[in-house]
């Protein structure tokens, strides 16, 4: 595995989805900015390993290797799920001098607070279900998935928005600032841990399911 | 010992199907994998490492059996194909330092003087290798992990004539200790008249003849003749007719010569018998 995962660090990590994941900690500074728009572009680097691998033949090329098919997927799996992470991680501190920005909060939606991080996961978790799979039922037509995965997460993008626009008390409870509102929040992050934690556990078996039938 | 034992391989494909492929091959030799563009050749050396999957059969190779043992039969096997470009981008150090830590018996002194051999930099990127450089250096791969096979899908096409015949050289230095073989599939005739030892003909996703290079160049024989000579007694048994105003000409099996009294015969090369076997349909 640890092979596998050098080849994803070495191979088919690139400069477009790298540049894609240094948007989003820019993105968060923004004042009055949507929140979970910096992390679709976490979503658009994703899709650029899948569209770097076609390019370069990465499906062949490991497929020859002297490893399991279900391993090449774990891989993939475990690199886009570091991804994810890592963009939350750089994003934090940029979300918290984000949010000093404005008196008055985020104009445009929710504040970058722990209750958004946890959505933020659900939305991740969608994306993923959705891009993933289909994915590795067509492999090297990452295309249709992203489009599929993109309507998918603008859509949780629009539920989870649509308290705090309406300023109803969720949408209150879920954007507010404060170290005690947070703290309060907590269970919402825990929730988005577990869900994504979940579904990205379901989403790898399905593609691995799929991946065993794929002929390449 | 068999390095490749194939039994009633089968692969259905809207359009396409891969019947009952039988293949063997003892180490120390080289079988040429012949065969139209379409015919089979790919999916079946694509089945033989599980990239395809076969709807049924059984593989075993080097005495694995595939379904038990695919990763230890990855370790014994270099696949050189002369199509794919993987990360044309990259540069060889680097890929190759990826795909090294894969292989327990990675050799890097013996990839060290292949390279120097092939006049390879591995400062280059794939892409700025020449079509054979490209193979070579699959080739150096494959050896440089001990493959005791190598799956070559047509690796010289495209290549110019002193860049085969260089590759072809190659291909016999590989299996002269008797421990090695190659299964060599390709529609350039020619290459096979040099270096294999068995030919495997492939039709229609069907093996059609599967013998020694010899036996199966003199299972056939060209005939030509004028036209009068062309009677109800020989045409049915003539592959790949072929009439003009002059008389016709063609190939029939060895076994029917008797029937053909009177007209030219000549041996056929590799080429001929593939000309005139597809030609028939």
């Amino acid at each position: 595995m640890k092979n596998l995962l050098y080849k994803e660090f070495a191979l088919c990590t690139n400069v477009q989805t790298v540049l894609f994941m240094c948007l989003g900690p820019l993105m968060m500074w923004i004042p009055n900015y949507p929140r979970y728009v910096p992390f679709y572009y976490s979503c658009i680097g994703v899709f650029m390993l899948f569209v770097w691998g076609m390019t370069n033949n990465d499906m062949v090329y490991t497929a020859c290797l002297p490893v399991k098919r279900s391993d090449i997927v774990k891989a993939r799996f475990l690199f886009t799920g570091f991804l994810e992470l890592f963009e939350i991680g750089i994003c934090i501190p940029f979300g918290i001098i984000g949010n000093s920005f404005t008196a008055k909060g985020n104009m445009a939606g929710i504040n970058a607070t722990a209750a958004f991080y946890g959505i933020l996961l659900i939305l991740y978790s969608l994306f993923n279900f959705s891009f993933l799979v289909p994915c590795y039922r067509k492999v090297e037509k990452p295309a249709l998935p992203f489009l599929l995965g993109s309507i998918v997460y603008w859509a949780g993008y629009a539920a989870a928005e649509i308290p705090v626009w309406l300023k109803t008390p969720f949408g209150t409870y879920i954007s507010a600032t404060d170290a005690a509102s947070q703290i309060r929040q907590l269970p919402i992050l825990a929730a988005g841990i577990v869900v994504w934690l979940a579904v990205l556990v379901l989403t790898f078996r399905i593609c691995v399911k799929e991946f065993e039938k794929v002929n390449l | 010992m068999k390095l490749i034992d194939v039994h009633n391989l089968c692969k259905k494909y809207p359009g396409f199907e891969l019947k009952d492929v039988h293949l063997s091959l003892d180490e120390g030799y080289i079988m040429g994998f012949i065969g139209r563009n379409g015919a089979g050749k790919t999916t079946t050396i694509k089945s033989i490492l599980n990239i395809v999957h076969p709807d049924s059969g059984s593989i075993c190779i080097n005495g694995y059996v595939l379904e038990k043992d695919e990763l230890t039969i990855r370790n014994t096997v270099g696949f050189v194909s002369g199509g794919i470009d993987f990360y044309p981008r990259t540069k060889l150090k680097k890929l190759t330092g990826v795909t090294k830590r894969f292989y327990s018996e990675w050799d890097e002194p013996r990839y060290k003087s292949l390279l120097e051999r092939f006049e390879i930099d591995d400062n280059k990127k794939v892409k700025e290798l020449s079509a054979g450089m490209k193979v070579k250096y699959s080739i150096a791969v494959a050896l440089s992990h001990n493959a005791r096979l190598l799956l070559l899908d047509e690796p010289t096409s495209g290549l110019d004539p002193a860049a085969r015949d260089d590759l072809l050289y190659l291909f016999q230095e590989f299996i002269e200790d008797g421990k090695h073989s190659i299964l060599f599939s390709t529609h350039i005739t020619s290459d096979l008249e040099k270096c294999a030892d068995y030919i495997t003909y492939i039709k229609n996703g069907k093996i059609l003849v599967s013998s020694d290079k010899d036996s199966f160049k003199q299972s056939y024989i060209l005939v030509s003749g004028k036209k009068s000579q062309l009677t109800a007694d020989i045409e049915p048994h003539i592959i790949g007719i072929h009439k003009h105003d002059l008389g016709f000409e063609g190939m029939i099996h060895a076994e029917d010569k008797a029937l053909a009294g009177g007209l030219e015969f000549s041996q056929p090369a590799l080429d001929d018998i593939m000309v005139h076997i597809e030609r028939r349909s």
